[in-house]
């Protein structure tokens, strides 16, 4: 049977907890306290104990304002010069300390939100992630509040493909993300490599805007200076030596729909004026023409550096920033900053690790064998957890020090870094299997042990882009990472895997046993470093040719 | 005027006490409540308004307590006077409690009960805005 979902009722009087126990049989009262009350708490400092010990018992808080209890029993509030309005706003003061203990956990405020106006929280409480506010006193609004609560919570995991994960400031990072989506102003995206910049753009914020237009991208580290004001505006065949053609720009592209300017700081300061007259204006003119397009745009500037310093330093024109408005500004946190949610992104990975094309051939030669559906996928499971039982799935068991050493990791490429490991773990794991089978060893079921030697490997393999998101010097191991219009974040993985193999194979000299023991730690898994080289579609003719 | 964060404490008391929970128990019966239910529920509202530690206080009670409280200078306000008139009306639908009365005219009493907590919020915006 379905659980239901669990209310706490921190209340000092009876009403709402009788109200849920005999109106909405679609909830359940936790059960907290003695028999005389088992259904509610009825001041701070017990529904704070409780939750102490219980916090993940309970879905959704269902708080109070007003707490006439004795004044020993009353948390103080930040502010208040009487008993009178401790107690009349001693909800205020038992949210401010669930909010710094439970930061993710839902509570729903019993009372409007004007009646907390006299305190001036009000407005502050409703920007609160996770805070909810009756919009009436009726059954029906109660019930409303309830479940958008526990749809929060439930979305903020994971919601069109988008993988937020629990941690508060990715919750609060989606709130923020979902009002600015829909407001016509620009917005700018601050994040280091990695951490998602233009997945969010395109998969939250256009997605989310409600504009019929594309979502076109535009990455100015990559394109040539002098080439960035026709990509951006377009240009008349002849406006420019090389422009054989009309050129098409960037804005009149994305007419209704959104222009994402990744790594803006890079654009050329001669085109910063002209783009700042563009968002003014709204007008665009190609390079070398007299007519004026009009464009309905939305832009979105990612940057992996603050653009404030940028400003500062001079490289960035003060009115292009402030018309490109700071006030909507949104950092996106690193990997090492949000830990709780490692190992929900590690099991998503290796989730959809199967799905790859280039795991498609191992997966065909391997799933029969074992007795599995064509469409199996694979399942991680952490220490001593025994997973799913009959769920069909590949497991991977990875043991406990092994993901130790995931969650020690600084993950400097953030969720993209943590998503090649993933899948790579999933490859070569499996390739491991295939020469099992290959070489006809028993396999009993389909679960099997991550290498530890393997994941050593891989975490230290990674070599990070500098500020720029390139290197300049391949061979020396940087590694080139570009965006295009559409790539995927795969496609960007595969890239930047490729060119480390391609790395390490110039380093080898083209010697798989070499490379097997700088990637795995044993020069007899060879095989399986070839078998991955081939599935990012490098030949070893091509690279011994260069 | 007297002074006024003291106004708008005694006012918000009064809007939690009194306006939120003289209006909950019909409010929250929610839709297929038979009238034996309304009457329980009315009867909560009207004499069991407010369940605490200290005890439970009717309407009257806690507007009698209030009245005490307030000064001449809220007395004076026009938004006071249509509070009085709010509660007075709320008041009247006791008679609907016996179980032998007629059929309850449930919007009239439940736009009632809700009415005095527009008119508090109108008397608390009456008091911020006073000069």
């Amino acid at each position: 049977m379905r659980r239901k979902p669990q209310l706490l009722v921190v209340d000092d009087g009876e009403v709402y907890a009788r109200i849920v126990a005999e109106r909405m049989p679609e909830f359940q009262l936790v059960k907290a306290g003695g028999a005389r009350e088992a259904s509610r708490l009825p001041d701070g400092p017990s529904a704070l104990e409780f939750l102490e010990k219980n916090h993940r018992l309970v879905d959704v808080v269902l708080l109070d304002v007003h707490f006439d209890v004795p004044e020993e029993r009353l948390l103080p509030l930040e502010g208040s010069t009487s008993l009178r309005r401790t107690k009349r706003f001693q909800g205020v003061a038992i949210l401010d300390e669930i909010r710094r203990r439970f930061p993710e956990l839902p509570v729903v405020l019993l009372t409007a939100v004007e009646d907390l106006s006299l305190v001036d929280a009000g407005g502050e409480l409703k920007s609160q992630s996770m805070t909810y506010f009756l919009d009436g006193d009726d059954l029906d609004s109660l019930r409303v509040r309830i479940n958008a609560a526990l749809q929060e919570a439930a979305s903020a995991v994971e919601e069109s493909g988008v993988l937020w994960g629990s941690a508060p400031s990715m919750r609060a990072l989606r709130r923020r993300l979902a009002v600015l989506a829909r407001g016509g102003l620009p917005v700018i995206l601050e994040g280091e490599t990695g951490t998602g910049k233009s997945f969010l753009a395109e998969r939250f914020l256009h997605a989310n805007s409600g504009r019929s237009g594309p979502f076109v991208t535009l990455d100015l580290a990559t394109i040539p200076r002098e080439l960035v004001a026709a990509h951006l505006f377009g240009a008349v065949k002849g406006a420019y030596t090389g422009a054989v053609a009309d050129r098409k720009g960037a804005f009149e592209t994305a007419h209704r729909g959104t222009l994402f300017l990744d790594e803006v700081q890079n654009i050329p300061p001669d085109v910063q004026r002209q783009l700042l007259v563009v968002l003014q204006d709204r007008r665009v003119r190609p390079l070398g023409s007299t007519r004026e397009i009009d464009v309905d745009v939305k832009v979105i500037a990612a940057t992996n550096s603050r653009l404030a310093d940028a400003v500062t330093e001079h490289k960035f024109r003060p009115d292009l920033y402030m018309r490109l408005s700071p006030a909507t500004q949104v950092v996106i946190p690193p990997l090492r900053d949000r830990p709780g949610d490692l190992e929900f992104l590690a099991r998503r990975f290796v989730a959809t690790a199967l799905k790859e094309p280039e795991n498609a051939e191992l997966k065909e030669r391997i799933a029969p064998t074992l007795g599995l559906s064509p469409g199996v996928s694979a399942q991680l499971v952490i220490g001593r957890k025994q997973g799913k039982k009959e769920s069909g799935d590949i497991v991977l068991s990875m043991p406990g020090p092994v993901w130790k050493m995931l969650a020690a990791h600084s993950w400097p490429g953030n969720v993209r870094e943590l998503q090649m490991v993933m899948h790579n773990i999933v490859t070569f794991t499996l390739v491991g299997v295939a020469d099992a089978i290959r070489e006809g060893l028993p396999l009993s079921s389909p679960r099997f042990q991550v290498d530890p030697g393997l994941v050593s490997s891989l975490l230290e393999g990674y070599v990070l882009p500098d500020a720029k998101g390139k290197a300049d010097d391949h061979e020396g191991g940087g590694i080139n990472v570009s965006l295009e219009p559409q790539e995927t974040l795969n496609a960007v993985s595969n890239s930047v895997e490729r060119q480390y193999f391609q790395t390490l194979f110039e380093q080898t000299k083209g010697d798989f046993a070499a490379m097997a023991e700088t990637l795995l730690g044993d020069p007899d898994k060879a095989r399986a470093v070839r078998l991955r080289f081939n599935q990012l579609g490098l030949k070893v003719r091509e690279l011994l040719r260069r | 005027m007297e002074n006024r964060d003291e106004l708008l404490d005694l006012l918000a008391d009064l809007q939690h006490n009194l306006g939120k929970y003289i209006r909950l128990p019909m409010a929250m019966l929610g839709e297929g409540a038979g009238e034996e239910q309304y009457r329980t529920a009315l009867k909560s509202a009207l004499l069991q308004t407010r369940r605490g530690p200290s005890g439970v206080l009717s309407a009257q009670q806690i507007w009698d307590s209030f009245i005490q409280e307030a000064g001449p200078q809220l007395r004076g306000m026009p938004e006071f006077r249509a509070l009085v008139t709010a509660v007075k009306q709320a008041l009247a639908w006791e008679i609907y409690i016996d179980p032998g009365s007629p059929p309850m005219p449930l919007s009239d009493i439940q736009d009632d009960l809700a009415s005095i907590s527009d008119a508090i919020r109108h008397l608390l915006e009456g008091v911020k805005n006073a000069p």
